[in-house]
Order: C-alpha cells, then structure tokens, then sequence
C-alpha cells in the first residue's frame, strides 16, 4: 500500500484541522452551552436555533457566504485579515474558521442536552454548599458531563474530518495549507485516479475508526459509574 | 365532506401519474457547468424546430463522465473537456462515432479593478494569482501551458492559488478575494464584462469541448440532431459571441458521425 507523500500531507493537514477545530469547539463551547442552559428567556429559544443552522445550510452554501465574509471588498473581511494578519481565504486559518462555525452545532448541542439534564440540580446543590457558579460548572457539572463532553468532541473531530464543501469553496487545494483528506480525494477522482483515491479512503477511515474507538472507550472508562439513570446519556448512541 | 376528499385526491393521483403528453421528445442532456448558460442560450430554437424539450442536468465533466460510465440516462454529453469523451469511446460507452468537438474554449485573464493593459499586469504582479486547478479543469491546464510558455511558470508558483474549475476562479475573482486570476472568456461574456485579456491562442492547447452519444441513449436520433445543430454555422456564431473560438473549418465540415 503506497501512499504518495502528498497524501500524507493531507492526512497530517486534516487531522490538525480536525483536532484544533475541537479544541477551539471546547473552548467556546461549554461555557456557552452553559450560559445558554442556565438562561431563563425567550431568547434562548433564538439562539439555540442559530447555533443549529450550519446543520442545515448546505457546506457549499456556507462556503459561498464565508467567501463574501472574507472579502477585502467590505469591511467585516478588512476587518478579519486585519485581525489574522492576512486574508483568510486560502489558508489554513480560514478553515480552522470556517470548521468552527461549520461544526458548533456537533459541539453544543450534545453538552446543552447534558447541562439541561443536570445542570439546575447539580448547580444548586452546589450553591447550598456555598461554591461559586463557575466552580460548579468546573468542579461538578463538568464532571458529571464527562460521556457528553467525549461524545460531543468525537462528534465535532468526525464532522470536521468529513468537511468538503466548505473547504472547497475557500481553501484553494494549497498543499499542506488547506489540501484536507476530503479535497484530495476529489480530485484523485476527477483526475481519474481511482487506486490512489481508494487507498486514501481507506487510511482515512481507518484512522477515523481508531480514533473514534478510542474516544468511546475514553467515554465508557470516564463515565461516572451508575452514571446511566443520572441521565447523563450519550447524546447520540453513535459514539458515546 | 370526507368522500369528496379522496375523490379529490385520488384525481390528483391520477393527474400525476399520467405522463404529460406521453408521446412527447424528451431528450436528456448532461452538460458541463461552464457550458450551461450557451446552451440554455441556443436550445429554445432546437426545442421549437425538433417539437422536444430539453432537460438539463449540469455538473463537472468528472462527475458525469462517472455517472455516464455506470449508465446514467443521459442522450447526449457535453463535456468540457476532450479526454473524458475519448476515455468513455475507449470504454464503449459512445454510439458508433458520435464523439465530436462542439466548442473551443478560450482562456482570459481578468484584473476587476483594471479597464486595459492586464497583459502588462502579469509580469509584475506580487500577490496571488488565481487559476483553476491544472491537474483536474482544462482551463486550469491550458492557464499552465500559458504560463509556461510566457516563462511565468515557475516564477510564480509561490503566487498560485487553485481553484477547484474555472467557475471558482470567477468567484474568487469576482468576490474580491483575489484581484487577478484566469477565467474563461465565456464566463467574462455571460456576466457582460469586457475588461479581460483574451491570452493569444498560440500559448496554449486549444481547449476543445467534445460531445457524444452515450450507448445507453434512449433517443439517439434526437441526440444526433441536437449535436448538429450545435455545430451548425449559425450556432457557431452565436458562440463566438458568447466567448468561445471558431471551430477550425475540417472540424465542422465532418459528416454527422453515426449516420443516424
């Protein structure tokens, strides 16, 4: 099984994508799932439908807007390349960019669910014990969440390993810039080169499953014992 | 209430499962993207001479190249390309020899900003310079040899950003993301624009667009007719002023092919 370097690079290229994209995810993700769960409004609702819609605006679709956002030509676009020292489009920030707006609902919908299952009681448990909001979110609804948060990045890391149209309206194939699995196997196709596109959909699958084996077992050796009638359930069966 | 009701559906039922006109030409055309607007542009004169109307499925060439090797419903491709319609007659998958070129593209290079003297441009410029992919798109390809044979090739390689066709590079482009980069001069002519370079033809490889019958046509008759009708004089003409070049004069002189 020979696999061109250039195929490596893509491989590399994708799972640093896929593995920053979580990582930010995370970052931004929990405490605004939080937020979103302690919120009592009828804003929430707005939100919460917000953060759904990069599910249901088709990739290529939401590319064509990203393109129209980074443009020089209007001022959100000078304002990003000034932010990022750099236009965004065709380079590697401008997808890790693209991937967190592409996957935000992979990552907050499974932790809103666990927080909305828990979060009220875990919460004020922990404030009749006198402990600060964001040290119960840190100290008791995180932990309590543990196979939500595992679902939910596994959730996010597969989505983004699997990203095409978004990439392939702003990333420009630039090797080991923005040549992701996904692009580099299109165009194996369109150039006709059905072995080489077969053993990448192989490796990527493989290390795919690995990865997502592993998280599972992560999840199931994290998860609190009993953890199950605590309603702390894998939010999608999938992965968990 | 509730009889009238399924009496009312079930003649909706009825209505919808009958064929419009079950006699009626329809022929199938699978088209690559770039060349769909010239083909919506001639076809309502076919469709008025021939009593058939055309439906139109449009991607890239790759993609129904693969979806016509694994016996899509298809009567006719047009693709944008050559190799892809050679590669289907080696496989047997085109009638007798239907396999003609229909179109020649031609490669432009286009500064938004700029009015004139874009050739000038491309020697000097320092940033980014878009083109579609030269490994998969024919403009991308025939953008390389253009490069190559201005001595840019390798001079700019760091400046290259590849879009995934042609029709990317126009988005890039016309978006503002990139502020010079090679178009087709179709797509220039289709969005009324004139401020482009039309690169000298000797740079490159022509970029003939050929068609054929698939072997899975269900009416090859009217497909036959449909490629005439492309390659006629008057069609020709109305192509060139859409931005594609004359067919050289043995190509068009070819008997119909399959003698259908």
């Amino acid at each position: 099984m020979n696999i061109a370097a250039a195929d490596w690079q893509a491989l590399w290229l994708t799972l640093k994508l896929a593995g920053l994209t979580t990582l930010l995810l995370f970052i931004i993700g929990v405490p605004l799932a939080w937020k979103l769960s302690q919120w009592q409004s009828r804003w929430r609702h707005g939100i919460e439908v917000l953060i759904t819609l990069p599910l249901v605006l088709p990739p290529t679709v939401l590319g064509f807007y990203l393109l129209l956002l980074f443009s020089p030509n209007y001022a959100p676009g000078q304002w990003l390349s000034h932010i990022f020292d750099g236009p965004l489009v065709f380079s590697f920030t401008g997808l890790v960019f693209a991937s967190v707006i592409y996957s935000l609902p992979f990552m907050v919908q499974p932790l809103l669910a666990a927080f909305n299952a828990n979060g009220q009681r875990l919460t004020q448990a922990a404030a009749a014990l006198g402990i600060p909001p964001w040290a119960a979110l840190l100290k008791v609804l995180l932990p309590a969440s543990r196979a939500a948060i595992v679902s939910a990045c596994a959730l996010t890391f597969a989505h983004t390993l699997g990203e095409f149209g978004v990439v392939l309206m702003i990333g420009g194939a630039i090797p080991g810039e923005t040549q992701v699995v996904s692009i580099a196997l299109y165009q194996h196709v369109e150039a006709m080169e059905y072995g080489a596109a077969h053993r990448l959909a192989l490796m990527l699958m493989g290390i795919t499953t690995v990865l997502l084996l592993l998280a599972r077992w992560l999840g199931y050796m994290l998860a609190p014992r009993g953890s199950n009638k605590e309603g702390v359930k894998p939010v999608m069966g999938v992965l968990g | 209430m509730v009889r009238r009701l399924s009496l009312l559906l079930s003649a909706l039922l009825v209505a919808i499962a009958l064929p419009v006109n079950a006699d009626n030409c329809t022929l199938r055309v699978a088209v690559a993207a770039s060349f769909r607007p010239a083909l919506e542009e001639v076809l309502p004169e076919f469709e008025r001479r021939h009593a058939c109307v055309v439906q139109i499925s449009s991607g890239s060439s790759g993609v129904l190249y693969q979806q016509i090797a694994h016996r899509a419903p298809f009567d006719l491709f047009l693709s944008a390309d050559r190799e892809r319609p050679e590669l289907l007659e080696k496989q047997g998958g085109a009638l007798g020899n239907s396999r003609q070129t229909y179109a020649l593209g031609l490669l432009a290079l286009w500064h938004p900003k700029s009015e004139s003297h874009i050739e000038q441009l491309l020697q000097t410029w320092p940033d980014k310079i878009v083109l579609a992919d030269p490994k998969v798109a024919p403009f991308g390809s025939a953008a390389r040899q253009a490069l190559q044979s201005l001595d840019l090739w390798k001079k700019k390689q760091t400046q290259l950003a590849r879009a995934h066709n042609a029709g990317q590079a126009y988005l890039m482009l016309d978006s503002g993301n990139v502020q010079l980069g090679f178009v087709a001069a179709s797509q220039m002519q289709a969005a009324g624009r004139d401020n482009y370079w039309l690169l000298p033809q000797h740079l490159y490889k022509p970029i003939e667009q050929q068609l054929l019958i698939p072997t899975q046509s269900r009416r090859p008759k009217e497909a036959q007719s449909l490629a005439d009708y492309l390659r006629s004089a008057e069609v020709q003409a109305q192509l060139h002023h859409l931005g594609y070049g004359v067919l050289p004069i043995q190509d068009r002189s070819r008997d119909g092919g399959s003698g259908l």
